[in-house]
C-alpha cells in the first residue's frame, strides 16, 4: 500500500508542477499582449501630432491639455475613453501597418523616449447654428397655409357682401308679398331689421318667407361659390360654376291640381330626370323646348299636356325666352319626395311627398343684379297662375288614375318586402329552435323535430294540388 | 341729378316690361291687389332630410382623410403626411356647416397639428421634397456605374500586362 502512496505522491507533484508550467506559459504570453497594446499607444501619439497642427487650423485656436498625462504602460481603459474622444481618421487607421516604426519596438518591448507624450485634444467645434434655408419646404407649406387663412377670410366677406347686398335689394319686393321674411324658426323676437338671411355654412345662406296666398311659404337657398376655400376657387378656375338660388316654395292643399311639370336646361333636365322619383314615375317622356315655344337650350317633362299648356303662356314664354341662361329648373310637382332613395330600407313604406315648386337659379358674377327681381316677378306669377289652374274632368280623372297605379306599385313593393321580412324572421326563428334542441341532450326530442321538420320540407316541396270533389254517378 | 334718376328708373323698367310682354307693366304681372296674408304665416321648419338637395359631404371627407393622414405622420412619422393633414383639416373647416359639430373639427385640427409638432420634435431634420430622393438615387447610380467602369478599365489593363 505504501508503494502505491508513494506513486500518488510522486503523481501529484508532477500535476502541480504542470498547472504551475502551464501558468507560467499564460503569464509570459499575457505579458507578450500588454507589451503589444502598449506599442499602439505609439498611434495615438502621431494623432496627437496630427491634431497639434490642426489645433493651429481651428477657429477658436483652444487647446485643452489632458490634466493627466498618459503614460505608455498605463491600463486599457483609458485608452478607450480616448478612443471615444478621438476623431478616427479613416485613412489613417491602418497607416500603422505599413508605417517601419511602428514595429519597432516588437522585438524590443520597452521602447522608451526621452520626451514624455503630451496629448492635447481640440475642441470638437459643435454647429448649433440654425440653418433656415434648409426649411425651405416647411416655409412654402407655412406660406400656403396663411394664403389658405387668407383666402378664407377675404372670401367670406365676399360673400357676407353678396348676402347682404342680395337683401338690400330684393327685401322690399319680398315684403311686399309676405307678411314674415327671414324667419329664423327661434322663439326669439327679433326686430324686423335683423332678421334676414340664416348663415348655413360660409357659403350658404337661407331665409324662409311666409304669409301669402297661394302658398303655405318661400325658403330662399343662397347657395354660392365656396370663395372660402381656396382649392374650390381653383377649381372653379378649371371648370366654373355659378352662384345659384334655389327658391322652394311649400304649397297648401288646394293650392294646384295634381300634375308634374319640369322645365330645366337640357343637360340638367337628364340629370333631373334620373334621380328625381316623382319625374321617373310621371314624367317618362323628355321633349325639346321648341315644341313649347321656349328656347331650343331647355327641355320639358310633362306629365299633363293642358297644365304645361295653360302655365306656359305667352308672358311666362316671353320671360323664358329672355331669361332662360339664369333659369337652371323650374319643376313643379304634388308628388314631390325628393331624389330617389339608394337603400332599399324605406319600400315598406311609400314615401312622404309634399307639393312643391322648386326653381334654381344661376346668377350673374359676383351675385347677380338687376336679373334677380323679374325671376323672382316671374315666380310669384307662376305662383298665382298655379293657383288659378284647374285642369278639365279628363285630366283630373288621367292624373288621379297615373297616382292609383303608382300607389298600386308601391303597395306591391311594400307587401313583397313585407313578406320577405316575414319569411326572413321564421327562417330565424327556426334556427334558433334547431339550436336549442341540438343543445339539449334528449335523443328522443331531437329525432321527433328532425321527422317534423322532413315532414314541413316535404310537404313544401311537393306541387300544390287542388282537391275536386267528383260526384258518384 | 333727378334727370339721371328718372333715366334710370326708366331703365329698370324694361326688362319687366319685356317680360310681361308689350302691354304690361310690373303691376299686371302680379294679381290686383295685396297678396299678403297673415292667416297663412307658418314659422320657419327646415324641409325634410329626403326632399333637401344632396349634402356637401367634403367636410366629413376632408375630416376623415385628416385624420387618416395625422394618424400616419404621427406614426409612422413621416412629415409629409402631417403637413396634408393639416391641410385637409384646414379645407374641412371652411367648408363645415354652421349645424356641423364644432368638437370633431377643433379635434382634428389640433391632432393635425400634433403630428407636425410631434414629427419635427422627433427629428428636427428639415423635410426633403419628393424629388430629392429620386436625385440622390440617380446620382449613386451614376458613381456606381463610374466605379464599375474604372474597375473594369483597370482589370482590363491588368490583363494586358
Amino acid at each position: 500500500m505504501s508503494y502505491f502512496e508513494q506513486i500518488a505522491d510522486k503523481m501529484r507533484l508532477a500535476l502541480f508542477s504542470l498547472v504551475l508550467i502551464l501558468c507560467s506559459v499564460y503569464l509570459s504570453h499575457a505579458y507578450e499582449d500588454a507589451n503589444l497594446e502598449d506599442d499602439d499607444f505609439a498611434e495615438f501619439e502621431q494623432f496627437d501630432a496630427d491634431d497639434e497642427e490642426v489645433a493651429t487650423i481651428d477657429e477658436e485656436g483652444e487647446e485643452v491639455p489632458v490634466k493627466p498625462k498618459i503614460t505608455p504602460k498605463e491600463p486599457p481603459p483609458s485608452s478607450i475613453e480616448l478612443e471615444d474622444e478621438l476623431v478616427e481618421d479613416e485613412d489613417n487607421e491602418f497607416e500603422h501597418f505599413q508605417d517601419p516604426e511602428e514595429f519597432e519596438g516588437f522585438q524590443d518591448p520597452t521602447p522608451k523616449t526621452s520626451e514624455e507624450p503630451k496629448i492635447t485634444i481640440t475642441k470638437v467645434p459643435v454647429v448649433i447654428h440654425p440653418r433656415w434655408d434648409a426649411y425651405w419646404l416647411e416655409g412654402i407649406l407655412c406660406c400656403l397655409l396663411a394664403s389658405y387663412a387668407l383666402a378664407y377670410a377675404v372670401g367670406r366677406a365676399k360673400n357676407t357682401s353678396i348676402a347682404t347686398n342680395f337683401l338690400k335689394l330684393h327685401k322690399p319686393l319680398l315684403e311686399d308679398n309676405f307678411t314674415l321674411v327671414g324667419d329664423t324658426g327661434l322663439d326669439v323676437v327679433a326686430d324686423s331689421d335683423e332678421r334676414g338671411w340664416r348663415r348655413e355654412a360660409e357659403h350658404c345662406f337661407t331665409m324662409w318667407c311666409s304669409g301669402r296666398q297661394c302658398c303655405e311659404g318661400m325658403l330662399l337657398t343662397l347657395k354660392l361659390i365656396k370663395r372660402q376655400d381656396l382649392v374650390h376657387v381653383l377649381l372653379g378656375v378649371v371648370r366654373p360654376s355659378p352662384d345659384t338660388l334655389l327658391i322652394r316654395v311649400e304649397l297648401g292643399k288646394d293650392d294646384s291640381d295634381p300634375f308634374v311639370l319640369c322645365i330645366a336646361q337640357k343637360k340638367i333636365a337628364t340629370r333631373l330626370s334620373k334621380e328625381m322619383q316623382d319625374l321617373s314615375m310621371f314624367c317618362p317622356e323628355r321633349r325639346p323646348g321648341d315644341k313649347h315655344g321656349l328656347p331650343s337650350a331647355l327641355s320639358v317633362m310633362s306629365e299633363c299636356a293642358e297644365a304645361t299648356g295653360s302655365l306656359l303662356d305667352s308672358r311666362v314664354t316671353a320671360a323664358l325666352e329672355q331669361y332662360h341662361k339664369h333659369i337652371q329648373y323650374i319643376h313643379i310637382s304634388d308628388k314631390y319626395c325628393g331624389p330617389k332613395q339608394m337603400e332599399e330600407t324605406t319600400v315598406t313604406k311609400p314615401p312622404d311627398t309634399e307639393k312643391v315648386m322648386l326653381v334654381s337659379l344661376a346668377l350673374g358674377p359676383d351675385g347677380g343684379g338687376d336679373e334677380v327681381r323679374p325671376l323672382l316677378l316671374l315666380v310669384f306669377h307662376l305662383l298665382d297662375k298655379i293657383k288659378r289652374l284647374r285642369l278639365s274632368k279628363e285630366a283630373l280623372v288621367k292624373c288621379e288614375k297615373r297616382r292609383q297605379k303608382v300607389t298600386e306599385v308601391w303597395m306591391r313593393g311594400a307587401h313583397a318586402a313585407r313578406q320577405e321580412l316575414a319569411a326572413q324572421k321564421r327562417e330565424e326563428k327556426r334556427k334558433q329552435e334547431k339550436e336549442k334542441i341540438l343543445a339539449e341532450d334528449d335523443p328522443e326530442k331531437q329525432r321527433r323535430w328532425e321527422l317534423k321538420e322532413q315532414k314541413r320540407q316535404q310537404k313544401r316541396k311537393a306541387p300544390k294540388m287542388k282537391q275536386l270533389k267528383v260526384k258518384a254517378m | 341729378m333727378i334727370i339721371v334718376i328718372l333715366l334710370m328708373r326708366e331703365q329698370s323698367t324694361v326688362p319687366i316690361a319685356i317680360i310681361c310682354g308689350p302691354s304690361l307693366t310690373l303691376g299686371k304681372m302680379q294679381l290686383s291687389g295685396d297678396p299678403r296674408r297673415a292667416d297663412r304665416e307658418r314659422r320657419y321648419k327646415p324641409p325634410p332630410p329626403t326632399s333637401a338637395p344632396a349634402e356637401d359631404l367634403t367636410t366629413d371627407y376632408m375630416n376623415i382623410l385628416g385624420m387618416v393622414f395625422s394618424m400616419c405622420g404621427l406614426m409612422m412619422r413621416l412629415k409629409w403626411c402631417a403637413w396634408t393633414a393639416v391641410f385637409c383639416s384646414s379645407v374641412s373647416f371652411a367648408n363645415s356647416r354652421v349645424s356641423d359639430d364644432t368638437k370633431q373639427i377643433i379635434s382634428s385640427f389640433m391632432l393635425s397639428i400634433s403630428a407636425v409638432v410631434m414629427s419635427y420634435l422627433q427629428n428636427p431634420a428639415p423635410m426633403s421634397p419628393p424629388w430629392a430622393s429620386l436625385t440622390a438615387y440617380n446620382q449613386s447610380c451614376h458613381q456606381r456605374k463610374l466605379k464599375n467602369q474604372k474597375r473594369n478599365l483597370l482589370l482590363v489593363g491588368l490583363e494586358l500586362t
